[in-house]
């Protein structure tokens, strides 16, 4: 009995310890739950819950980020203007095709809020904000936002942050309750991916990955023949808003303080810039387009 | 020398002066220099500690041209665009947006415009510039976590994905081509 409960708890806080960062653990309730647990299921239980959180195979990440950037629209309404919408698909699908996942069924929408914002679910999706677009001086750097979230989706930032906190809830579920009849109620524990992918957009990326995407944006702007300088010059214009404005509330308090993205990417930028100055040509067709948000 | 006139005439050439006669205000965010032109290598004429109020009266690229605020134009150099922040702009004003139907719970304010919109150059001529009283409302976590999914928004956004095809003649009409791009290094 006693091998039994030890080794029930050691498979808990081995599932705890998967997930970072590390909870605070009430081992008092733990007792209370691994008593109960028949160890054998509970390892059966374990390995599914590792295997099924540690790989998420392609067509389930698209189908995650459907269902994500669904609920993201339930927040957001798609701004009603097909010229806009199609022009940042036109704009966005044109970089992802310089990256490593070209064949992603790639969406881009532009969401009717005055909130400042741009938002990245898995599987190929890119949602921003009219209210920042109408900060933008030019497709240059609306390349450099778009690229920014594309290389969320191409590193697969979302998908590894909502594993880790999927595991993160397993583990506490699986203390507190009878994780068999939690598994059998969740098989595929899309649950538990869902509310940990929608928890991310509240609680943000890890800021390492933020701070990486605004490399690889930078650089992943470049190799589509953009301005280098597109999404420096949009930390600029950002850093000028007041933290505490509500239209930047959630773009604020899910990213690194802006004048610490400034001043790291602005070497790489420079550099990048003087190696690769943007070709566009055409300057008409994002002014044009971004006239479309400011008319009655 | 000739170094140094040819920067001055590209000053001269490719600065973007700011619309209107009032120059924009800004602030040293770190002590930096101000140099005679627009170039790391250039002379230094004025040295500026962290927190100066500056007038900014031109923008090129990665440079903008300031004095110490009241000091005027002839005493004005160059300093990095990274090295200031604006003071901060209002929000401009969204006429198709949710920006209006502010009920509460949400701060409203008013504001004058800045020049700071003005001031980048190729800014659509559509952009605000003028005092407004706006409400602007901003999505909050809580009305992100309460969102229900809306597969109908999802269906709409979906009728304007494009093919690949579509997005090639795009990028060629732009001008746009693709290239091999290196990392450089640098800070991360």
């Amino acid at each position: 009995m006693i091998r039994k409960s030890g080794g029930a708890l050691a498979l808990a806080i081995f599932l705890a310890a998967l997930a970072a960062p590390a909870p605070a653990f009430d081992f008092g309730k733990l007792g209370d739950a691994v008593r109960k647990l028949d160890v054998n299921k509970a390892l059966d239980v374990g390995k599914r819950i590792v295997a099924s959180t540690t790989e998420m195979p392609e067509e389930q990440e698209i189908a995650l980020g459907n269902d994500l950037t669904a609920r993201l629209l339930g927040a957001m309404r798609p701004l009603d203007d097909a010229a806009v919408q199609a022009y940042v698909n036109r704009v966005g699908r044109w970089i992802t095709l310089q990256t490593s996942r070209p064949d992603l069924p790639w969406r881009f929408a532009v969401v009717d809020t005055d909130s400042l914002g741009a938002f990245a679910t898995p599987g190929g999706n890119v949602v921003i904000t009219a209210g920042l677009m109408r900060l933008m001086r030019d497709e240059n750097e609306l390349a450099g936002v778009l690229a920014h979230e594309i290389s969320h989706v191409v590193d697969k930032h979302h998908v590894k942050a909502i594993m880790a906190q999927a595991r993160l809830s397993l583990a506490r579920d699986m203390a507190a309750d009878m994780a068999s009849e939690y598994v059998a109620k969740n098989p595929l524990v899309t649950e538990a991916l869902m509310n940990a992918g929608m928890n991310l957009y509240s609680s943000g990326l890890d800021q390492a990955d933020e701070l990486a995407a605004d490399r690889a944006g930078t650089l992943l702007a470049a190799s589509s023949g953009y301005d280098p300088l597109g999404l420096l010059f949009v930390l600029s214009t950002l850093d000028t808003i007041d933290t505490a404005e509500p239209r930047g509330a959630l773009m604020f308090s899910t990213h690194p303080p802006t004048r610490e993205r400034i001043d790291r990417l602005e070497q790489l930028a420079e550099t990048a810039a003087e190696t690769y100055p943007g070709t566009l040509r055409d300057t008409n067709r994002f002014t044009t387009t971004q006239a479309r948000l400011f008319q009655p | 020398m000739m170094r140094r006139y040819t920067l001055l005439l590209l000053c001269a050439v490719c600065a973007q002066p700011l619309a209107g006669s009032t120059p924009d205000s800004a602030t040293t965010v770190r002590a930096t220099v101000l140099r005679d032109a627009p170039a790391r290598t250039s002379s230094v004429v004025r040295e500026l500690a962290a927190g100066v109020e500056l007038d900014v009266f031109a923008r090129e690229r990665l440079w903008v041209k300031a004095a110490p605020g009241g000091a005027g134009e002839a005493a004005a150099g160059w300093l990095r665009f990274t090295e200031v922040r604006y003071h901060a702009p209002a929000a401009p004003v969204a006429a198709k947006s949710d920006a209006t139907t502010d009920t509460g719970g949400f701060a409203g304010f008013s504001r004058s415009v800045s020049g700071f919109l003005r001031g980048f150059g190729s800014r659509s001529a559509n952009s605000p510039q003028a005092t407004s009283t706006i409400g602007i409302r901003g999505l909050t976590v809580a009305e992100l976590a309460a969102a229900n999914p809306d597969p109908n928004a999802l269906a709409l956004v979906d009728r304007y994905v494009i093919s690949k095809a579509d997005a090639e003649q795009f990028a060629g009409v732009g001008g746009l081509t693709a290239r091999s791009v290196e990392d450089s290094g640098g800070p991360r």
